[in-house]
């Protein structure tokens, strides 16, 4: 992968974040809207260095089926506990 | 040729070795003695019931011997025994001279060794009295306040990572390491069944080593997650059954894949459906991660979620269907040979049957409701786990011992073992199935209650079980010492353990296997055994002294400072000793790994890790929300933690990503003065993480926010400081790096081991990026 490539990712994973404080601390902004907003945003960093910096993008798919799996067990540990509260 | 290692009656040999035989052979006897401690204590139960109203135990020593037996049996024994089998017989099964990870493979047995004598401490300290399952709050120090639990938790701790480091390599070994021509569909069940069940471990464990760090932190720093109401037995419940029912098919499935190699040896025909079988273990494997809650019936929880279980639970039983009709049919018209390996697999699948049977009531929330308690439940997994797993692994003894040895076994002794171990079990587990109205969790009965006479019976068949298993004992002495030679291949069996001699040579096999669909052939360009000459002894003297000093430093951490700090220090010898040894794994010509044929053995082995690296932090970060959402207030953002500490900390870690990706760059590019700066430039900025880390951690205790304080205290601190720790191991490996570097290492073309630290980085970096916006901003 080009050095060039490596940059563009960093810069995207600083103006992500910024953006996210950003949106955080605006008082106007509603709590479903920061919610979505910083999860997409959390979501977009995570998959950008998981693809660029950890290669998946060029690494076969079954490795990402590998750490997709340890991801749904986390969310479905997650999700499942907390519709479980009676 | 022979790979040089010292005799079978070396000590050094057994301290120090890394080959997978002897580690198989480590294992086995050592799970045999927590065979041992485990079925002592089940006896000394079966005393206390033997009649009404006993006082032979006391109640909480009868408690504490439940739940060591479950602890120990479940853990210690069962899967330790199935992977001493995989140790000696996987590689050989294979076509492979060893595990991938030779002396990553002597670690996990001493992990486990020591955690094993850490369970065993704990009978010294108080052992805990609470159940296998730690059910929460009788993990409180509230409740258990003495130091025994604590060395339970870290008997526990010691254990999954010799478990995670054991899981890697199997994936590693069974996917990379197969012979030219070894495709899936050679695979035999056994090996099947192993790849099978270290892909359970490596997912399932992570959720029971998160819960221990919570407990641990609750009972040593007085954190909040298992003794508030927010948290409590619900959150334990949830983690603990998230690894728990996985974990019943990560011990049955190995002896089923057991059975599965000795029925077609024994009746002389193929295995019927064996593509059929294999997909219905995956699919079980699956599912099993979603039928947790069934354990959790009769806490309350919400009834829709108890729908959708009793659903997977059902669903969970039906590929189990397919695997014993596909093993029973294959024994129809075929010419049985009435062995005892076989008299075991056939036993354990008709136990297993009546087992199967009676769990899938237990899907039923209101049968449940009445079961869950009583002795029907007690009935049920001994019926999975002892019929199921420990008869078919005793098959496998029996099958394997003259591999193993290159001795026959006695025949008339191994099948009175059978007869004796058959008639006993019945009788001890199946009376209980009509004992519905007795608790399962009292140390005493009545006389009027009317449970004597069965309770009479159970522990008459258990101590006839007992017996069988000093048959056992007596076999294996008689046998070797009787010294009746075996051969290579006694039981005309066509799997490739049994194309080498018995027992094989150090390196397995003369030539390297070659396998088609018309059976074996072997290399002859003499060249397969080139890494005898670069490795000549195999041995390591590292495994061993790192196991033993985080088995110190822990002891240390409840006991004594200065032993804990003896336990590091011999840990930085033995991490030192360890990163600076050459030892060298030659890897030979294998069948391409599909699905993962362009990505190289370490990185398979890292992304693996790094995939129970997710369900732990999911874990945590689970919990959190957990507690969160049955919180009634929390602090809004910048009311505890300062967003600063936080934005800051993403700052340096997104930086240090990209510098570590740029000491990639810079090994690709052959520059040395590059990588240098950029890896010390990520060290640096690790370090500054810390430091900003530590600052904060400050600030907040002089506040008077501290890990008892509150949830948003304990959750905040404990997930960090998991984090933190994984910055600390990553500066460790980084600091090796360095050193190397300076020597000139991964600048001549070999970088893998910058890309591999990188992997690892970036996992952290990706989960502080969660951790940040859930605890500073929302």
């Amino acid at each position: 992968m080009k050095l060039s490539t490596y940059i563009l990712v960093f810069i995207v994973l600083v103006v992500t974040t910024a953006l996210e404080l950003w949106i955080a601390g605006r008082p106007s902004v509603t709590r479903s809207f920061l919610i979505s907003s910083i999860v997409i945003l959390t979501g977009i960093k995570a998959i950008l260095i998981a693809l660029f910096f950890q290669h998946l993008k060029d690494e076969p798919k079954s490795l990402s089926v590998l750490l997709i799996m340890g991801l749904i067990g986390a969310l479905a540990l997650t999700v499942i506990s907390l519709l479980s509260i009676g | 040729m022979s790979t040089n290692l010292p005799s079978m009656k070396s000590i050094r040999r057994w301290l120090f070795t890394t080959n997978h035989k002897d580690v198989g052979i480590l294992y086995l006897l050592t799970s045999l003695y927590f065979f041992l401690i485990g079925g002592t204590l089940a006896l000394l139960m079966r005393i206390q019931l033997l009649g009404p109203e006993s006082d032979f135990l006391t109640s909480v020593a009868y408690n504490q011997a439940v739940t060591n037996h479950g602890l120990i049996m479940v853990l210690w024994f069962l899967s330790p025994f199935a992977f001493g089998f995989a140790n000696y017989i996987v590689p050989l099964q294979i076509g492979a001279k060893d595990l991938a990870f030779p002396r990553i493979n002597a670690l996990s047995y001493w992990f486990y060794l020591f955690s094993g004598i850490s369970i065993v401490l704990s009978f010294f300290y108080g052992a805990a009295d609470v159940g296998w399952t730690l059910y929460a709050p009788l993990t409180s120090s509230k409740y258990s306040p003495f130091l025994g639990l604590n060395f339970t938790a870290v008997a526990i701790t010691l254990f999954i990572v010799s478990i995670t480091l054991g899981s890697v390599n199997f994936i590693v070994t069974i996917i990379k390491m197969r012979a030219p021509g070894m495709k899936f569909k050679h695979l035999p069940l056994f090996s099947w069944s192993i790849l099978i069940t270290v892909f359970m471990m490596l997912y399932a464990f992570p959720s029971l080593f998160a819960g221990v760090i919570m407990l641990f932190a609750d009972r040593v720093l007085g954190t909040l997650y298992f003794s508030s109401v927010e948290g409590g037995s619900l959150l334990w419940d949830n983690v603990f059954w998230f690894f728990g029912h996985p974990e019943v098919y990560i011990v049955l499935f190995p002896g089923i894949g057991l059975v599965g190699d000795i029925i077609p040896t024994f009746t002389r025909r193929p295995l019927y459906g064996k593509k059929y079988i294999v997909l219905s273990l995956i699919i079980a494997a699956i599912i099993s991660f979603f039928v947790w809650g069934h354990h959790m019936f009769v806490t309350g929880i919400n009834p829709t979620v108890t729908k959708l279980f009793t659903l997977t639970t059902i669903a969970v039983s039906l590929p189990f269907d397919i695997i014993v009709i596909a093993m029973i049919e294959s024994l129809i018209r075929s010419k049985i040979r009435l062995k005892t390996p076989f008299l075991f697999g056939v036993g354990s699948i008709m136990i297993f049957i009546v087992g199967g049977l009676t769990g899938i009531f237990l899907a039923s929330v209101a049968l449940d409701h009445h079961l869950r308690g009583s002795y029907w439940v007690v009935s049920h997994f001994h019926y999975v786990m002892v019929g199921g797993s420990v008869l078919a692994l005793l098959g496998g003894l029996y099958y394997w011992f003259p591999k193993i040895t290159g001795k026959m076994y006695h025949e008339s002794l191994g099948q009175l073992h059978f007869a004796l171990s058959f008639i006993g079990f019945n009788l001890l587990y199946f009376p209980m199935y009509l004992l519905t109205d007795m608790p399962r969790r009292i140390s005493t009965y009545s006389a009027a209650s009317g449970w004597g006479n069965l309770n009479y019976i159970i522990s008459i068949g258990g101590f006839l079980f007992a017996f069988a298993q000093f048959l056992f004992i007596l076999n294996l002495l008689i046998s070797w010492k009787r010294n009746v030679p075996a051969g290579p291949n006694p039981w005309k069996s066509d799997t490739l353990e049994w194309a080498t001699s018995s027992p094989p040579p150090d390196h397995n096999f003369d030539n390297i296997p070659i396998i088609s669909d018309k059976g074996i052939l072997y290399s002859t360009d003499g060249k397969e055994h080139t890494n005898t000459d670069l490795h000549s002894s195999h041995l390591s003297y590292w495994p061993i002294l790192m196991a033993l000093s985080v088995f110190v430093a822990f002891t240390g951490l409840l006991l004594n400072q200065i032993l804990f700090f003896i336990g590091v220090i011999i840990g930085l010898i033995s991490l030192y000793g360890y990163g600076k040894e050459e030892f060298t794994v030659i890897e030979d010509k294998t069948e391409p790994g599909w699905p993962f044929e362009a990505v190289s053995r370490i990185k398979l082995g890292v992304w693996s890790f790094l995939a129970s690296e997710i369900i732990l932090f999911g874990a945590l970060i689970g919990a959190f929300f957990f507690v969160k959402a049955n919180s009634l207030t929390w602090p809004s953002p910048g009311e505890m933690l300062s967003i600063e500490h936080g934005a800051v900390n993403t700052f340096i870690l997104l930086t240090s990503s990209f510098t570590a990706v740029l000491s990639l760059v810079a090994a690709k590019s052959g520059s040395r003065n590059k990588l240098l700066s950029t890896l010390f430039i990520t060290f640096g900025l690790g370090l500054a993480f810390l430091y900003n880390k530590g600052l904060e951690w400050q600030e907040l205790f002089a506040h008077g926010f501290n890990f008892s304080s509150g949830l948003p205290e304990t959750t905040y601190f404990i997930t960090t400081g998991a984090h933190g720790a994984h910055v600390i191991g990553g500066l460790v490996i980084l600091t090796f790096i360095i050193i190397k570097t300076f020597k000139g290492k991964y600048i001549n073309g070999d970088h893998s081991t910058i890309e591999n630290f990188g992997l690892y980085w970036h996992l952290v970096d990706i989960i502080w990026l969660f951790i940040f916006p859930l605890f500073y901003l929302l």
